[in-house]
């Protein structure tokens, strides 16, 4: 048997507007409604459906969230199958990579770059 | 004696048959997209595939229709006729994938059907017709194929190189 350890991180995975999303699980604070908090507003587009969102905390005491259409669930992924985007594919900052899911590309989101309330120092 | 006029043009003949003189070809890539059908350089053509699921990027030009995984790597999928301005491509389940690469940068590129690779002689090119819109800044020339009607050779480095441009830009 082998002891290589394979390296792994949890992503939670939702949709928006049926496209399928990553996001490192370490940054969502809970998953909750949309009209309940402040929203980063719809960088990644709207949801067709459901209020749901995921609810971040970029600095202490601040909390925001991403509107969704739902939570596809948590997946642990090989850092073997997470790939950086090539330059043609363009520099939105808060996509920052994709795992490569089998034939299907998602991409993953750094929630806290999604957020236009950002302060200088979180900017630095 | 003087030789007669058959022994003269035997002395000049040659040997054996001289071979035509080379026309200098190069090979082609050709495919369809809507009504019109283009070709690439073939060097320029890495490999052909199936449709892909494809998934929409945001905020990126509409030519830019989202991202595939191919053989392990992310890449861009471009439809040419919304980037050359010609209208849009519509993904159909007959559809291809031809990955082009030039000067390291590769992406993919939607194409309704594969017609295949056709040597094309350099001479039979044609500068592309006057009035051509934004898209004879990315054309080579065109050709009156004998077997495909007229085919439009595309600059696929140049293609590639004002999509990334364009693209970073934003």
């Amino acid at each position: 048997m082998s002891d290589e350890v394979v390296a792994t991180v949890e992503i939670v995975l939702f949709d928006i507007g049926g496209n399928r999303y990553g996001a490192d699980m370490t940054q969502v604070r809970r998953i909750g409604r949309a009209d309940e908090h402040d929203s980063v507003g719809t960088p990644l587009g709207a949801p067709t459906s459901g209020r749901r969102a995921l609810i971040f905390s970029p600095s202490e005491g601040q909390e925001v969230c991403l509107p969704i259409d739902g939570v596809l669930g948590v997946q642990t992924v090989r850092l073997d199958d997470l790939r950086r985007l090539p330059p043609a594919a363009g520099r939105t900052p808060f996509i920052i990579g994709a795992w490569l899911d089998r034939d299907q590309t998602v991409l993953l989101v750094d929630l806290f770059s999604t957020n236009p309330f950002r302060t200088e120092a979180q900017h630095a | 004696m003087e030789p007669t006029p058959l022994q003269r043009a035997l002395a000049e003949a040659p040997e054996k048959t001289r071979a035509q003189a080379a026309r200098p070809d190069e090979e082609f890539f050709v495919f369809k997209l809507g009504a019109v059908t283009l070709a690439v350089l073939s060097k320029h053509v890495r490999e052909v595939s199936r449709l892909s699921p494809m998934t929409p990027l945001p905020r990126v030009p509409s030519f830019v229709l989202g991202v595939v995984g191919n053989r392990g790597q992310v890449m861009p999928v471009i439809d040419l006729l919304r980037f050359l301005q010609q209208g849009e491509s519509k993904a159909t389940r007959g559809g291809r994938l031809f990955v082009g690469e030039s000067s390291g940068l590769l992406v993919a590129f939607l194409a309704d059907q594969v017609i295949g690779l056709r040597r094309i002689f350099v001479a039979d090119k044609l500068p592309p017709p006057a009035g051509g819109g934004a898209a004879n800044e990315f054309l080579v020339g065109i050709v009156q194929h004998r077997e495909l009607g007229s085919l439009s050779l595309l600059d696929l480095p140049r293609v590639l190189t004002a999509a990334r441009g364009s693209v970073v830009r934003r």
